[in-house]
């Protein structure tokens, strides 16, 4: 009999109506013990990826991991895996807050939706008690209202809700699935998915924190969580100015991404945007996710403008509504964050999709004509709520974009595409990859589209040998030293596979990237193995989390290529490699001979041929060969 | 007496070490530091000894969020 805990799997048929639950055995689950990768080891069994995105055959996979819901920072995370509407790929998103705990306590580690329902449906979990309830109350409704609306209908305050809002019920190709209607599974458009099944919400009872295998081992981990905050520089700030504490400094060293990556310097402009400006000014309250002690998020408060109910802006959303935009006014950028979290939006694609409509606008490559009579400019920024608005109800110009900003450069035209800051037709979130060329690297080759959250980032190595962040570093057999982080050599693509096994294998436990990480963070490799056996009594080593990684990345470039992907589709966008034009960054650029030889040595790494395709031999090695057969 | 901390003159208290430089540009202690293109220890910040006309390189690494 396995030590390793078997997986409790609800799966919902939406078209028939049914519920059922099955079991995957420890010695299964142990090989993808949860997030998007038990989500592919059902998905790629029973899933055609050549299949519409949007049409009753893709499958919606809610996932949690074999750690989710213990009382530790960082544990409460969600991914859904589907095929992506936005990128045509597998699609792989995750959000926290306090959902997620409480779907593992009611004892699921995913739920499976197939079909589609006949009237807008929200599922109920309490335990076994599972039912599709009408949703006919809560469609069409914001998030607030639709939540407000279950919790009355249930007479219960006390469950969690993910949902959806206007946007995945119009098939926004952007929209996200809303959790606390302030924590969004943004990326990849799995809301629009959602919305294609006529699943407005999933519903989950709340229950009381898991309690580890091993409770002493257990605190020892947790006992010491504020000194280990004190003692970590890092931390302490995201907890006091949240993840946009460092967006002047990311402007002042010229890599601020600014007026849709045309520029990297945003000048005194960003200072009003900034983590610390926020803080000063309309920042209410610091909120937290389940268990977790570095309280990051954001509340804000704009008395008649901005309700607190809605959370506040992180980083990318200060860049994408901001610099990208243009637009240097924190109060508008709340809104936009605002008007996105009630209608469901990701920040990320909605900002860039703005910012590029704007560029398209300067450029006579739309017109008041096309914009229902809007001016769009960068640096105004009193078009967001009108806009979002339009595009979550796809009313008028909303329509085209909510079809993100590669399909509308299609329809404008050929002078419109490289204004398309995207890879796999997925905006790039605001690291550039100038600055970050290792996090550039993972943009183009990353299975689900641009994500910043899927490597440690470049300047980490430029610490002196005997920071922590080098010591934790070398827990994944990276021991390099750099003067800068600008190069691309070969060593630097080591660091980034490393790293991308290492934040691949999080998201497969479901761990956040801020409490649990290989450099910066609260938490480090060694502290994670220990988390396992104290947590759940899973005795396990780097190398077998590090091979988890692999095995999820693996299984996404899988159904990639079986969807008709290959190394083409593994570009960064032509302007990444044109010369910044002013500030610190005046005349730097990215070098494109560079780039395309580290996605070769990439490739080699990975054990992928030159198309990018996995080799049998990486296959087999990874417990991957039933792929092979199908 | 004065050095230069990333291209800029600075004034700072004589016999000085590198911690405090760090505190007086509100780096934190979590940055790479050269002096005069020798790469320091973390752990030498506290008792590295600045002179006159010393040449700082700081670098705050910035990280993903």
């Amino acid at each position: 009999m396995s030590v390793f805990p078997d997986a409790k799997i609800l799966d919902v048929n939406l078209t028939e109506g049914t519920i059922t639950t099955r079991t995957l055995p420890g010695d299964i689950y142990r090989l993808y013990p949860g997030g998007s990768t038990l989500g592919l080891y059902l998905a790629l069994q029973e899933m055609e990826p050549n299949i519409d995105p949007l049409a009753p055959e893709n499958m919606l996979i809610f996932s949690v991991s074999v750690l989710t819901g213990l009382p530790i920072s960082g544990q409460s995370r969600l991914v859904i895996t589907t095929k992506s509407p936005l990128t045509g790929t597998i699609g792989d998103s995750q959000s926290g807050g306090f959902f997620p705990a409480h779907l593992k306590i009611n004892g699921y580690d995913a739920v499976v939706f197939r079909g589609k329902a006949v009237k807008p449906v929200y599922l109920y979990i309490d335990g076994d008690d599972v039912s599709l309830r009408d949703a006919a109350g809560a469609w069409g409704k914001v998030t607030g209202e639709a939540e407000k609306v279950i919790k009355d209908e249930l007479q219960d305050e006390n469950i969690e809700i993910a949902q959806i809002g206007p946007a995945g019920e119009n098939l926004v190709k952007y929209a996200s699935v809303m959790n606390m209607s302030n924590r969004a599974n943004g990326r990849n458009g799995t809301g629009a998915v959602m919305g294609s099944k006529l699943l407005k919400a999933v519903v989950v009872k709340k229950g009381k924190a898991r309690k580890a295998a091993d409770q002493e081992s257990f605190r020892k981990l947790t006992g010491n969580v504020r000194d280990r905050i004190k003692e970590n520089e890092g931390i302490e700030a995201l907890g006091l100015f949240g993840t946009d504490g460092e967006l002047n400094a990311t402007n002042r060293d010229g890599f601020l991404a600014t007026r849709n990556f045309k520029s990297g310097h945003f000048f005194e402009k960003a200072k009003k945007i900034t983590g610390t400006t926020m803080a000063k000014t309309i920042l209410k309250e610091r909120d937290t996710c389940f268990a977790c002690a570095i309280r990051c998020k954001r509340v804000v408060e704009v008395e008649g403008k901005v309700d607190p109910f809605y959370g506040g802006p992180e980083y990318e959303t200060c860049a994408t509504f901001g610099s990208y935009c243009g637009n240097d006014s924190l109060e508008d950028i709340a809104i936009a964050n605002q008007y996105c979290n009630m209608y469901g939006v990701d920040t990320i694609s909605c900002g860039a999709t703005i910012a590029f409509a704007m560029e398209c606008f300067e450029k006579g490559l739309l017109t008041t004509k096309d914009t229902d009579g809007m001016i769009l400019k960068f640096g105004d920024g009193s078009v967001f709520k009108e806009l979002i608005e339009k595009i979550s109800l796809r009313q008028g110009f909303g329509d085209m974009m909510a079809e993100g900003s590669y399909r509308m450069a299609e329809k404008l035209g050929p002078e419109a595409i490289p204004l398309s800051i995207s890879v796999k037709k997925q905006e790039l979130p605001a690291h550039m990859p100038q600055y970050k060329p290792a996090v550039g690297l993972m943009y183009a080759v990353n299975n689900f589209g641009a994500d910043h959250q899927s490597c440690e980032h470049d300047p980490f190595l430029t610490m002196p040998p005997d920071a922590k962040e080098q010591v934790w570093l070398g827990m994944l057999g990276i021991n390099l030293l750099y003067d800068d982080q600008f190069s691309l050599d070969e060593n630097k693509v080591r660091f980034a596979t490393a790293g991308q096994r290492f934040y691949s294998m999080m998201d497969t436990l479901c761990l956040c990237q801020f409490a649990w990480g290989p450099a910066w963070q609260l938490y480090g490799p060694a502290d994670l193995v220990e988390a396992c056996s104290a947590g759940i009594g899973w005795d396990t080593s780097i190398q077998e989390l590090m091979e988890i990684g692999e095995r999820r990345i693996n299984m996404m470039r899988w159904f990639n290529v079986k969807a008709g992907f290959t190394s083409a589709d593994d570009q960064l966008p032509d302007r990444i490699f044109e010369p910044l034009p002013e500030g610190p960054s005046e005349g730097h650029q990215m070098s494109r001979e560079d780039f395309e030889k580290a996605r070769s040595t990439y490739y080699e790494q990975m054990g992928w041929d030159q198309q990018g395709c996995p080799k049998e031999t990486t296959l087999q090695r990874l417990s991957l060969g039933w792929l092979l057969e199908k | 007496m004065r050095i230069v901390v990333n291209g800029e003159s600075v004034e700072t208290v004589d016999n000085a070490v590198v911690i405090q430089v760090l505190e007086q540009q509100q780096t934190g202690r979590n940055v790479a530091v050269w002096v005069n293109e020798r790469r320091l220890l973390q752990k030498e910040y506290p008792t590295f000894l600045l002179h006159e006309g010393d040449h700082l390189r700081v670098l705050k690494p910035l990280g993903g969020g």
